[in-house]
């Protein structure tokens, strides 16, 4: 977990509440499928670029990408992926769905939080997982 | 930078307590307990948990589960598992790590060892073609046609508010002093600053391995004693200090006073919630 300037996201999230933030949306020129099927992947960069720099099949703790996600795709087969703020899978998260649950699946850019949040998500992720 | 950001997240978060509220801050957070009925000390949910039911409810994904597998019949298997009949140590709702002493004994850090959970959606044996992928994506879109996305982004903000309040706690801090001079008989070399970090590479030695791109994953070992010794007494020493309540009101504190902030938001975000619900019950009295 980590110390951030949260104040003005904080007020950023309200207005978000009243529809004043764009939410994310997966690019149309997107490497997320450099993704293993089976994985859920994780990028330094915005967008995917090229290979991931982190992925897993059940869980992971991040050590030499901790904090330094900025992009995330799960193109794993269970229902939903959880991504923490803290590296036990604690704190803080944020979730992907499973295609077919609907919803969000894959974010290019977590500097502008995702559909669920508008909390920045730049440089956070310690540990995910499956569930 | 940092320091800057300490000092307005510590004005904006910690700094408004009950009753000194302005016109500016909202309703204080002593004001948005009374109003809703939150006593901190009746519960282990934050207030955003605690004042909505319904969000983050495992119903969500259990009737998104059910209407994925009734859209992918002749395509591909998808498993549903009934939310009472998950098994993870990890809260459906939530998303928390269960960790107290009876964990501690019986897997040691559990993180490492968790039980597998049930298989769903897609089982893991099955590779998923693009041909798959395609139809799922088309399924999903119409899950969200049927239910719409759940109303959760002013809440999420409020909860994600609440986690930073955490390293800025006087009493959160207090609690860490405390669970450190406690721990100190283990003997950890390299015990970490604060129990969220735990456990070191010391005692995880054997538990998880390092991957080709310098990341670590479980290895599927079991627990050795020395982790279990080290769990038990980390998980009574959070306890002893306190370290799990002083959370906690940090969390509410802040949670509160964000809400009292956007009141309007959150009673409309409470509202919108109640309608989502009755569309997954139709999903769930349907297939479920």
């Amino acid at each position: 977990m980590k110390l951030r300037l949260r104040a003005a996201r904080l007020a950023v999230g309200f207005a978000a509440a009243a529809g004043l933030v764009m939410v994310g949306a997966g690019p149309a020129s997107a490497n997320y499928t450099d993704c293993s099927a089976g994985y859920a992947c994780m990028w330094t960069s915005n967008n995917y670029p090229g290979s991931p720099n982190a992925s897993y099949y059940t869980a992971i703790v991040l050590s030499s990408s901790s904090n330094l996600i900025n992009s995330i795709s799960n193109n794993g087969n269970s229902s939903i992926a959880r991504f923490y703020d803290a590296s036990n899978y604690t704190g803080a998260y944020i979730t992907l769905n499973n295609p077919a649950r609907g919803g969000q699946t894959r974010d290019p850019m977590l500097s502008n939080g995702t559909d669920a949040t508008s909390s920045n998500w730049s440089n956070r992720i310690s540990s995910a997982n499956f569930a | 930078m940092l320091v800057a950001g300490m000092l307005a997240t510590s004005t904006l978060l910690a700094g408004c307590t009950a009753s000194q509220a302005t016109e500016d801050e909202g309703i204080s957070a002593q004001d948005v307990a009374a109003r809703y009925g939150y006593d901190e000390t009746t519960t282990s949910l934050s207030p955003v948990y605690a004042l909505v039911p319904q969000f983050h409810d495992p119903k969500d994904g259990y009737a998104r589960d059910l209407l994925a597998a009734q859209c992918l019949t002749g395509v591909v298997e998808y498993r549903v598992v009934a939310p009472e009949e998950q098994t993870s140590l990890i809260g459906q709702r939530t998303g928390q790590l269960e960790f107290d002493e009876q964990v501690a004994a019986r897997w040691g850090y559990p993180q490492l060892h968790m039980p597998a959970d049930a298989d769903t959606a897609v089982p893991d044996g099955v590779t998923i073609t693009p041909e798959i992928q395609s139809a799922m994506q088309a399924c999903g879109q119409k899950a969200d046609e049927r239910l719409g996305t759940p109303p959760e982004r002013l809440l999420n903000d409020i909860e994600d508010a609440g986690w930073q309040a955490v390293p800025i706690s006087s009493e959160v801090q207090d609690a860490i002093s405390q669970w450190h001079a406690c721990m100190e008989p283990a003997g950890v070399i390299d015990l970490p600053s604060q129990p969220s970090e735990m456990p070191p590479a010391s005692i995880t030695s054997q538990s998880q391995v390092e991957d080709a791109q310098g990341n670590f994953v479980p290895s599927g070992a079991a627990a050795s004693d020395r982790e279990k010794q080290v769990a038990e007494l980390d998980a009574q020493c959070r306890s002893q200090a306190g370290y799990d309540r002083a959370v906690l009101h940090a969390r509410a504190d802040a949670e509160l006073t964000a809400i009292g902030k956007s009141i309007e938001g959150f009673e409309a975000s409470r509202g919108a919630y109640e309608d989502y619900d009755k569309k997954l019950d139709e999903v769930i009295s349907e297939l479920g």
